[in-house]
């Protein structure tokens, strides 16, 4: 990582620990961005669609209809219209702390390109939403938008130069006041769905919704601002006078003021240079690929964990090719691996008290680091330990450093994800030496290959295959996840861990 | 469990989050003309006198020619430029040229532009060429003209009805 993404997610992961001690790490804002951006986007939705109902798409109708909803109904209709602004407007919010965070934390490059690439695309259409729900309005602001966003259009040199000759006195005409509702309530929405679709295809078990109390919080949030200051229009358009003073919405309409003091190119260029940039960020530079997950399909019995699991969904099932009496076997699509290793703590062959002669094979494994070698790593870094009791500590590598805790009563195993190891591999460190185990991992809610976190909960909690083993001493096993700033509390943890276990002895 | 302090703390963190949206969603305002300005628009379509004149081809021209292609007269599509200087009260305000769209340049040219110029009563002069075989000014527009603050001033242009046109 750059010493840019490592400061910025230094500091993105000092305000998420404020915020983790106010919301808790269920609620964080911070780790449910994405789904609140889309939470927001279903509000905008639905409040659009309660205004599309008194809306007149007409040039004449436009403006009294909005009034009317806006001070005769303010009470529902003036509320819809405010809460369908700021939660656009919010959206606005989310969506640039959403992108910078996955730049920070380095969770755009590799095989995670394509969520990225896809998500600058729809930024656009996120601004030419709000762009043309102001125009709908047709007020003195929508009448400046729609000359200044014709300038833009016409400066674009192939095209003739016309546009602007329908906004016009006289020559303005429903005609493309009936094309703008068109794009607005129809086109651009349902171009941004398809976006967002393709934006999160990669991805499984996506969040389209926050947690409850999160959405709950936004909302009433967003209602009472739109009470303490109802979203309000300008005086209706008027093409023969200009408005001095225009109360532009600066998240949606900042491109505005740069068309009239810099022109159009400089506003073309701006707007296409930094959607280049964005677009080729992924590459700039590469990120180095790890070699994917591979199939072992005679030690697999094609129950098909590992596609459910796979965060990826670089996994899925396909019929058996060995002839073996399963219906599937898994295939794994190389561009979609992250290598992250859950698929391996995933399947069921991953069971250390499986070793046949010398190597432990599995049905899924990764060639830089095999649930061989981890079994291996596991043996070797017990029997090194020589103090009074005998710690375990596993976890990932993109948390809390785990190797600077490694001591004499500590072994230290850190694996590209901690939904990696088997739950097997607890009982059998129990059974090979250690006291106790202390499971670690990112931070609760912000797992970096998503949900290896949620992955081993559910495992230990007996809710999803592979099971910890009914047998397993679950007192001697703890967790608690610490990024790379929790290094002092998951240390803490630690010397408990080994006081509570110095004591039972 | 969630403690007075944890609910006070999400209170600040949704306010903290409202108040861009409190003041960037209006504020702060843009102030698109300055008092007592006005805006002179220029907006219309016009097309340009041909760059060339028709010629009667020559034998040797038409035999060159495919077969099919063989026309007697040689016109040449391409328009002239329309280059308009806007003078108000005898100081050149701009001077602009607008060429012909086309990939053979042969459309009308739209004709567009706007400038703010300080309200009340101002000699207006236009002057525009748009014929590049006979160079210098071949449409003119001289008016005094009382202009409202925020007023939009819009000149148009139609050679049927004279040449230029006030809105």
């Amino acid at each position: 990582m750059s010493v840019l993404h490592r400061f910025g997610h230094r500091v993105i992961q000092s305000v998420e620990q404020l915020f983790n001690r106010i919301f808790g790490n269920g609620w964080n804002p911070w780790y449910h961005l994405g789904s609140l951006s889309f939470f927001l986007f279903w509000i905008v939705l639905f409040s659009g669609l309660y205004l599309l109902i008194f809306f007149e798409t007409s040039l004449s109708g436009a403006y009294p209809s909005v009034e009317r909803m806006t001070h005769e109904q303010w009470w529902l209709g003036g509320i819809m219209r405010s809460l369908h602004r700021y939660a656009s407007d919010g959206a606005v919010i989310t969506v640039v702390l959403h992108a910078s965070r996955e730049f920070f934390r380095d969770r755009y490059r590799g095989v995670r390109w394509f969520s990225w690439f896809t998500g600058v695309p729809t930024l656009w259409l996120v601004v030419l939403l709000g762009i043309s729900g102001y125009w709908l309005v047709w007020d003195a602001m929508a009448q400046y938008i729609a000359v200044t966003t014709a300038e833009l259009i016409d400066w674009i040199p192939i095209l003739p130069g016309s546009m602007v000759f329908n906004f016009l006195e006289g020559n303005v005409s429903d005609r493309f006041f009936t094309l703008m509702s068109f794009l607005h309530l129809l086109a651009l929405p349902v171009a941004m769905v398809f976006l967002l679709w393709t934006h999160v295809s990669r991805i499984s078990q996506v969040d389209f919704m926050p947690p409850r109390g999160l959405a709950v919080g936004t909302s009433l949030a967003l209602l009472l601002l739109s009470l303490i200051k109802p979203a309000l229009s300008h005086g209706p358009a008027n093409l023969s006078q200009i408005p001095e003073v225009l109360h532009l919405d600066w998240f949606y309409l900042n491109i505005y003021p740069v068309v009239d003091r810099f022109g159009a190119g400089t506003a073309w260029s701006l707007g296409i240079g930094i959607t280049l940039v964005l677009m080729v960020l992924p590459w700039l530079p590469p990120q180095r690929p790890k070699p994917p997950a591979f199939v072992t399909l005679e030690q697999c019995n094609g129950c098909g964990q590992c596609a459910k699991d796979c965060p990826f969904g670089a996994v899925s099932m396909r019929p058996r090719t060995d002839g073996r009496d399963v219906s599937h076997e898994p295939t794994i699509k190389n561009s979609l691996c992250t290598s992250c290793g859950i698929c391996v703590g995933s399947c069921v062959s991953s069971n250390p008290y499986r070793l046949s002669k010398t190597t432990l094979r599995s049905g899924m494994d990764m060639p830089h680091a095999s649930i061989d070698q981890l079994r291996t790593d596991l043996l070797t870094r017990l029997q090194q330990l020589t103090g009074p009791v005998r710690v375990l500590l596993i976890g990932c590598q993109h948390g809390a450093d785990l190797e600077s805790l490694q001591d004499q009563q500590t072994a230290v195993l850190s694996l590209p994800c901690s939904g990696m190891f088997p739950p097997s591999l607890l009982d059998f460190a129990l059974k090979r030496g250690a006291d106790g185990i202390l499971i670690t991992g990112c931070r609760d809610g912000d797992c970096y290959y998503r949900i290896g976190n949620w992955l081993v909960d559910e495992r230990l909690q007996g809710r999803r295959e592979p099971h910890l083993l009914k047998r397993t001493d679950r007192q001697h096993i703890r967790v608690y996840r610490a990024a790379a700033a929790d290094q002092d509390q998951l240390r803490q943890q630690l010397l408990a861990l080994q006081g509570e276990l110095r004591c039972a002895r | 469990m969630r403690t007075i302090t944890s609910w006070m703390g999400q209170a600040i963190a949704y306010t903290a989050f409202c108040l861009p949206l409190y003041f960037l969603s209006d504020q702060p305002s843009y102030r698109y003309l300055q008092p007592h300005e006005s805006e002179i628009k220029l907006a219309f379509k016009h097309a340009g006198v041909p760059v060339e004149e028709c010629h009667k081809r020559t034998a040797d021209e038409l035999q060159k020619l495919p077969a099919n292609m063989r026309a007697a007269m040689s016109c040449s599509r391409e328009r002239s430029p329309i280059t308009i200087d806007i003078l108000l009260d005898g100081k050149n305000i701009t001077t602009h040229t607008f060429r012909p769209p086309g990939v053979h340049k042969d459309g009308s040219t739209f004709v567009y532009g706007k400038f703010s110029v300080p309200s009340g009563s101002h000699r207006m002069d236009l002057q525009m060429e748009d014929n590049v075989r006979n160079p210098g000014v071949d449409h003119t527009f001289s008016r005094q003209v009382q202009l409202r603050p925020g007023q939009v001033f819009l000149i148009g242009f139609n050679r049927e009805q004279g040449g230029f046109i006030v809105h």
